[in-house]
């Protein structure tokens, strides 16, 4: 029975961790982002009883255009 | 075979049986006791701690403690030392109990003095599982301790002393926690506490580099394990640390001792997370182009932690600096921080590595949004070359150690350099963009021998979709570029197109291929329709893939890009998309993760396709009142994991109702006879959306009035969704017995 040192997952390189590992999770996360605000316009737009349009998109930060 | 059986309660008298080896007169052979020790340990760590009664648990101590004795020979003793460390999360009855307590800590204590190393090693790691179990009840023990860990960090070898130090990380990372939940009556301080004595001697350790270690990957020593808890330390002393690391700093930087030069520098870069900007301004200032000229020391090793330093000073400080205040990273610095920087891309890849992260790091602190220009505008179209040229010397030489590394750094920092370049620089983007499209393309006609040889050209075409992505993601941003992207849409489809049939053999979908081909129909809009036909087969792969649960996750979401994009162009092929998702829903096999977006894209059809959803509707609403009825019970199960998922299946739901109504809501409005029809089944449906939203605002597993805020503003818009195209909806809300989803108006408002 060897329990792990603590210390054993704590190392890439020189005890600094790896920004790379989840690189694809990345893209992945910033097209849901991308979707969930795109949605939310999509929907807006749909909505008769929107007041202030815009409101809502300036949320996010992100400025995503589609087409109608 | 025990966590079976006991699980089962089909071997009542295992306990007792491995008690009688500890326990028999005249004693079991040595071997027996050791192999009977490190039994019982793998039995407390593996089995659910419900199985063992308080009594076995009660023995079980027992047992290993006296086979801890300074009588026992070393090998049971280390046996018996390292089931302690396993089985002491189950003693919480005996660490209540003050005399209980002090005779384990004794014990243990007494093990980090034994003559054999091992045991050492081994009674350093029980403490720190005891500090991880039982923080609370440490103040008693904490001089000794202190006394105890400093003693082997300063005198005893590299092992031992490498765990005394990982009792401190564990206590600082305990209080990090503490502090980071807002629980600072319960934080005893500690660290703070012994931090003034603790620094010098984990400062010093940090001198101690092992140069073999330093190219183990899976090594772990002294000064490894010191500068992760200088960091911690860091993070817990804030402004206070400061004053106390920089002396060493300072004393050492330029010591002609390259282990000196080395840790001065990591120790610098171990301080940037943690105090305040206004407290390393001036040192940050100061010491920049003192990192900068490092960047050409002759140790390889310094050079390389010197990279890390400059990254953490551009992660925590650069862009962070008190309003007003110059910019740290100023104009005029630029020129030749970049020079060195892209001078040392071509040092080794562990060095390179580092470097592409500081320039990533440095860009984001740049972030200006869409701004007209950035700082680094003047220089972006070279760093990106350079990069990209890196990129490929690292893939022309994979035999290398860490190429591979080096390469995607490469590549993730032209990708920030993209996501944060100015207006001004737009141009470039596309220019790239082309750049990219033809090195895939080159890539595609390269012969591939073997399986490994293809999987990795899927890795590097991976990364090139991604860049892909992330050009067209920023040209997108901007009205003018996107149409700039109008000449080359053919080309990227078709690329885009090639190697998801690349991929489709062996690997199933190319999420990378798949995701950049959602940024595409925000490029093209409605124009996506004509690369349908053979686009479509893709996402239907991508949705049936459910064995890689990120991909078809992934491809849900695209689909509901495409939906966006092209709207009733998406029909013809509904009947079958629709089948798929429903099917997913209701397969057991499928990740649960996916199905609250398989909800979502429910939605996005209907938004799309409008009245033509009426054709699923019956379907639809049926499994949707089973996720309603699913989400309403899981409330009660008042468990944060659980109310996580019951959000993300809330917005699926939400998502998918709201679409609907807004979807088949012009039909029904105008009351034609699918309207009406629509509009009869739809209604049939409010008493359980009405209890649905109900349940939202009543649950009160965050604490009371504390919801998810995009569920609880969703909600509150689905509401509305719902009373503008249903005339009963308005009333039928008046006379929900719950009044439950009034607190999420509130919550709102």
């Amino acid at each position: 029975m060897q329990p792990v040192p603590a210390g054993a997952e704590r190392t890439v390189f020189r005890a600094i961790r790896d920004p790379y590992q989840g690189y694809q999770a990345k893209r992945r996360q910033d097209a849901l982002q991308r979707q969930k605000v795109a949605r939310l316009q999509s929907a807006n737009r749909a909505r008769t009883l929107v007041q202030e349009p815009g409101q809502e998109e300036s949320e996010s930060g992100l400025d995503v255009e589609v087409d109608e | 075979i025990a966590g079976i059986d006991l699980q089962a309660k089909e071997w009542p008298n295992l306990i007792p049986s491995l008690l009688n080896n500890m326990g028999a007169q005249p004693p079991a052979p040595v071997g027996t006791r050791q192999a009977t020790l490190m039994t019982l340990g793998y039995i407390c760590e593996e089995v659910d701690e419900s199985l063992l009664s308080p009594e076995n648990v009660n023995m079980i101590l027992t047992a290993v403690v006296a086979g801890m004795g300074p009588g026992e020979p070393d090998e049971p003793r280390l046996a018996a030392i390292r089931a302690l460390t396993n089985a002491i999360h189950l003693a919480k009855n005996n660490f209540e109990v003050e005399n209980e307590r002090s005779y384990l800590m004794q014990v243990v204590c007494q093990g980090t003095q034994a003559a054999s190393e091992q045991m050492r090693v081994a009674a350093f790691q029980c403490l720190q599982n005891i500090a991880d179990n039982y923080y609370p009840k440490l103040q008693a023990y904490m001089t000794e301790l202190y006394g105890m860990t400093t003693k082997a960090i300063k005198e005893d070898n590299d092992e031992v002393a490498t765990q005394a130090i990982e009792f401190w990380s564990t206590v600082a990372e305990y209080e990090l926690e503490l502090l980071d939940d807002g629980k600072d009556d319960e934080c005893k301080n500690f660290i703070v506490s012994a931090a003034d004595y603790l620094l010098p001697i984990l400062l010093e350790c940090l001198t101690k580099q092992d140069e073999e270690a330093l190219d183990d990957e899976g090594a772990w020593n002294r000064a490894m394990a010191a500068g992760f808890c200088v960091k911690l330390l860091a993070r817990i002393c804030r402004d206070r640390i400061v004053p106390q690391v920089m002396p060493f700093i300072t004393a050492n930087i330029s010591a002609q001792d390259w282990h000196f030069r080395e840790a001065a520098t990591f120790a610098f870069g171990s301080i940037m997370e943690g105090p305040s900007v206004a407290s390393l301004d001036a040192y940050v200032r100061q010491g920049l182009s003192y990192l900068v000229s490092a960047l050409k020391d002759p140790h390889r090793v310094v050079r390389e932690t010197t990279a890390w330093a400059l990254g953490q000073v551009f992660e925590q400080v650069h862009g962070a600096e008190a309003e007003g205040a110059a910019p740290i990273v100023s104009k005029e610095m630029l020129p030749g921080l970049l020079t060195a920087l892209v001078e040392s891309l071509k040092d080794e890849p562990r060095v390179a590595y580092y470097v592409c992260d500081a320039i990533r790091l440095l860009a984001l602190g740049f972030n200006t949004g869409d701004a007209d220009t950035s700082p680094l505008s003047p220089f972006l179209k070279d760093l990106i070359q350079k990069l990209y040229e890196a990129a490929e010397v690292f893939r022309n030489h994979p035999s290398q150690e860490n190429s591979g590394k080096a390469q995607i750094a490469a590549y993730e920092a032209i990708n920030d350099l993209v996501r944060t370049s100015a207006r001004d620089t737009l141009e470039f983007v596309g220019t790239l963009l082309t750049v990219v499209l033809n090195a895939i393309n080159a890539n595609l006609a390269v012969p591939l021998g073997s399986q490994q040889a293809a999987e990795k050209m899927a890795t590097l075409q991976g990364q090139f979709c991604g860049m892909l992505q992330v050009c067209m993601e920023r040209l997108c941003r901007s009205e003018d570029a996107r149409a700039a992207l109008v000449p080359y849409r053919d080309q990227i489809m078709e690329t885009l197109l090639k190697v998801l049939t690349m991929t489709q053999g062996g690997a199933g979908v190319h999420e990378e291929a798949m995701l950049a081909a959602g940024t595409f129909t925000v490029a093209t809009g409605p124009d996506f329709d004509k690369y349908l036909p053979q686009f479509m087969p893709f996402i239907r792969a991508g949705l049936q893939d459910h064995t890689a649960w990120q991909v078809c996750l992934s491809t849900v979401g695209v689909l509901g890009d495409v939906c966006r994009a092209v709207s009733a162009a998406i029909w013809p092929y509904c009947d079958e998309l629709v089948s798929i998702i429903l099917a997913n829903l209701g397969s057991p096999t499928v990740h649960r993760n996916i199905k609250p977006e398989l909800l979502t894209v429910l939605g996005d059809m209907a938004l799309a396709i409008e009245g033509q959803f009426a054709k699923y509707l019956d379907a639809v609403l049926t499994i949707l009142r089973q996720a309603m009825g699913m989400s309403v019970q899981m409330v009660a199960a008042n468990d944060y994991d659980t109310y996580d998922y019951n959000n993300m299946l809330r917005r699926g739901i939400i998502d998918a109702v709201s679409g609907i109504a807004q979807g088949l809501g012009d039909d029904m409005v105008k009351n034609t006879p699918a309207g009406a029809a629509s509009r009869d089944r739809l209604t049939a449906e409010l008493p359980a959306v009405f209890a649905f939203v109900s349940s939202v605002g009543g649950d009160k597993t965050a604490g009371d009035g504390c919801y998810d805020e995009d569920v609880a503003r969703a909600a509150i818009a689905l509401l509305g969704d719902l009373c503008s195209v249903l005339p009963a909806a308005g009333p039928g809300l008046a006379q929900q017995p719950s009044k439950d989803w009034t607190l999420l108006v509130q919550y709102v408002i």
